[in-house]
């Protein structure tokens, strides 16, 4: 449905050229989520917002690539085409609500725009039933008194809940959500995972879900992206990810989370420094300041996307074989690190 | 047993909600509405709760920031409220504060090494100011030479959270009350932050009050956690007996609403979903006040206030008429 083939999405500040997007392939199917994992800052939002031509150009502007949308390439559209797409094909949801709805105008007329932008012949009855059906989806209590509310006097929660209404409205086949429990409790986060699994079993939409909660789209991905300084370092399905990690950066990310489900070391792991700066990034594998298993090879050259399985890719100098050896290798001089 | 470095009895924070042009007081928000916690000296009480809870409330109170509506609060043994101007003065070095925010938190046109010297400065502890500022800097990670004359905006998030501890580390306190520390910061970084604070507490034998709203970090960190829910402690206890063994049917909830980072376990597992949403903290519930959320709810829940009274042998407090026991719970489903 939407293929993404090399795409690069940079922006001119006056710091100089910011490579957000720098190289970055990947398909989604009909009715399949896809997660986008990675720090802050590695290039997660300039991408979904590409999706759409929803970037401000300037600062962005789009060196090379393309963006398949049923076959046509959205960077190449006309304005109307884009406006018409974003109303009709492709959804998208924020992190923050409150800046996403329209502070003057009550829910239900913000939902009934909606789904007039969508449907123009549909009657006014056909409409309100319409708004009151969505809400009723997405779980808002008691809909036809909310309907009259003003978005400040929703929660945090309900706002989210609202969005995914307003996004409803227009039958998307595609909903890109950017962090869009990021800013909620973790309560209210487990009812939005769940109220979003529910629309797509009934409406059968592909999800986009960008988030740094690993333990998010351990929950809801069928397949994972991971982002590093504007690349894609792995890809693959979420058990490829979680269980047969290809990577040094996934993998030293996944050690440095302090769980619940596991009794861990008393002394968390860390990776090393702090993610790159997207102006200068290092030469080689952008990982490679942070690397535990760092050669000299890696400052030479940026490792590609390479297979490691089926549908499974990962970007790293080292074989899966390799990988597995230092691994191993780090495993024992760290235990070694801790009794001496 | 090492004697309690901080005690909160019966502490209530009450905002007056002020509405119409006379700006009339129609009620209040009970920020923080009758707790009662302890920390021992060189302890750390992970606090827990979901936004709106009251935890900021009740750090601000506790470092005399926010005037507490009553209640008691004693450090030392002596009671805060009826400090003398000296006493407060020598308590500001005593109690020192972490925020969430490195960004907002630092002064953006004060060079870092500055602001490390300030509370420094102002107590006049060091002729060598120079050199105690960088030997701080070495401490919390940062590099004294290269740093010492730069801005925080030339800095990252973990970086600036390094400057933060350092400057409250300054005057030796004893207590630090860390307030959502590492919310901000990614989850290389955040791990980096941790144990910082995990190897200062032990070189410097601190004292940590630990906010967060993620049990997971608390979990790594505490040695003793308290759940809170609208102003009020739902459940105390050791860390251990804690996680093995949460009795509130809302810490239940949120510990199981936190997804596992693992696909298998995370789909496989039942989960409490809290029905509804936060009520409001001026016109809170009746009785138990996590009653309208409650699954687990029965009639005098919603007319009687569970006390927080200790469960079993271990120092273990649960405010509920109906704790989820465990054991039982597992015998249960064995049958
Ligand atoms: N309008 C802009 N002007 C200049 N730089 C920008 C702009 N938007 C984003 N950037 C830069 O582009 C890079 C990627 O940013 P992006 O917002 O995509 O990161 P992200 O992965 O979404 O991070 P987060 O998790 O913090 O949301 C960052 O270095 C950011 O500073
Ligand atoms: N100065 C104030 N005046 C009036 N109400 C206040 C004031 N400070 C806090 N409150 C209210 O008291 C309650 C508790 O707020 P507090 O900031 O302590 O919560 P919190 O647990 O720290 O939440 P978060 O996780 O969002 O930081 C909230 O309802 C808040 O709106
Ligand atoms: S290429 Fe090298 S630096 Fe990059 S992740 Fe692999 S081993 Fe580490
Ligand atoms: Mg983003
Ligand atoms: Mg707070």
């Amino acid at each position: 449905m939407l293929e993404v083939n090399d795409l690069k999405v940079h922006l001119d500040t006056d710091s100089g050229i910011v490579k957000a997007v720098d190289g970055v392939s990947f398909t989604v199917e009909a009715g399949k989520t896809i997660g986008i994992v990675g720090e802050s800052g590695s290039g997660k939002s300039v991408l979904a917002m590409s999706l759409t031509q929803l970037n401000p150009q300037p600062p962005a502007f789009y060196p090379q690539g393309e963006i398949l949308f049923e076959g046509k390439n959205v960077l190449k559209r006309t304005k109307k085409d884009l406006r018409k797409i974003r109303g009709n094909d492709i959804a998208m949801i924020f992190q923050d609500p409150m800046s996403s709805l329209n502070p003057v105008f009550n829910i239900g007329d913000q939902i009934k725009e909606a789904i007039r932008t969508h449907d123009k012949k549909m009657s006014r009855q056909d409409v309100e039933k319409k708004v009151i059906e969505l809400l009723t989806d997405v779980g808002i209590p008691d809909p036809k008194r909310r309907i009259n509310d003003y978005p400040h006097q929703f929660s945090g929660g309900m706002r989210q809940r609202v969005l995914i209404a307003i996004a409803l409205a227009c039958k998307p086949k595609l909903l890109i959500a950017d962090e869009p429990t990021t800013a909620l409790d973790v309560t209210i986060q487990a009812q939005i995972l769940e109220l979003m699994k529910d629309i797509q079993k009934k409406y059968g939409t592909a999800i986009i879900i960008i988030t740094h909660d690993l333990g998010v789209v351990a929950n809801i991905a069928d397949k994972i992206l991971v982002m590093y300084a504007g690349r894609i370092v792995e890809e693959g399905s979420v058990h490829d990810i979680f269980y047969r990690t290809s990577m040094p950066y996934t993998w030293s990310l996944l050690r440095s989370l302090p769980r619940l489900d596991i009794d861990e070391s008393e002394r968390l792991l860390t990776i090393k420094g702090q993610p790159p700066d997207l102006i200068h990034p290092p030469e080689g594998c952008k990982f490679n300041p942070r690397c535990p298993f760092v050669s000299p090879e890696c400052l030479k050259m940026d490792p590609p996307l390479t297979e490691r399985g089926s549908n499974h890719r990962a970007a790293c100098i080292l074989s899966n074989e390799q990988f597995e050896e230092a691994k191993q290798a780090l495993i024992i001089a760290e235990r070694k690190g801790v009794h001496s | 047993m090492s004697e309690p470095l901080l005690q909160i009895r019966d502490l209530n924070v009450h905002f007056p909600v002020k509405e119409g042009i006379f700006q009339k007081t129609t009620g209040h928000v009970k920020a923080v509405n009758g707790v009662d916690l302890s920390v021992n000296k060189g302890e750390t009480l992970g606090i827990v709760g979901e936004s709106g809870c009251g935890k900021s409330t009740l750090a601000r109170t506790i470092i005399g920031l926010q005037k507490p509506t009553s209640g008691d609060i004693l450090f030392e043994g002596e009671s805060l409220p009826n400090y003398s101007a000296k006493q407060m003065r020598a308590l500001r070095r005593d109690i020192q504060m972490v925020f969430q925010d490195p960004f907002t938190s630092l002064n953006p046109r004060m060079k870092v090494g500055d602001t490390i010297a300030a509370p420094l400065k102002a107590y006049k502890t060091t002729n060598n100011l120079e050199h105690r500022v960088k030997e701080l800097m070495e401490l919390v990670g940062l590099k004294p030479d290269d740093h010492y004359n730069r801005l925080p905006h030339e800095f990252s998030g973990g970086q600036r959270q390094r400057i933060g501890i350092a400057r409250a580390i300054a005057l030796e306190p004893k207590l630090i009350i860390c307030d959502e520390p590492v919310s901000a910061l990614d989850v290389s970084v955040q791990a980096q932050v941790i144990n910082l604070l995990e190897d200062l507490q032990k070189q410097l034998n601190l004292t940590y009050v630990f906010i967060a709203h993620d049990l997971s970090v608390i979990k790594h960190i505490a040695d003793k956690v308290a759940v809170m829910y609208l102003g009020k402690v739902m459940e105390m206890s050791d860390s251990l007996s804690f996680y093995k063994n949460a009795q509130h049917p809302y810490t239940n909830a949120l510990l199981s609403a936190i997804p596992f980072p693992d696909p298998e376990k995370e789909r496989t597992r039942q989960r409490i979903v809290l029905r509804g949403e936060l009520p409001s903290p001026a016109d809170p519930p009746s009785g138990c006040v996590f009653h309208t959320r409650c699954q687990f709810a029965r009639e005098d829940c919603k007319t009687n206030t569970p006390p927080l009274k200790q469960k079993g042998q271990n120092e273990h407090y649960v405010a509920c008429f109906y704790p989820i026991e465990r054991e039982q719970e597992v015998k249960q489903t064995k049958l």
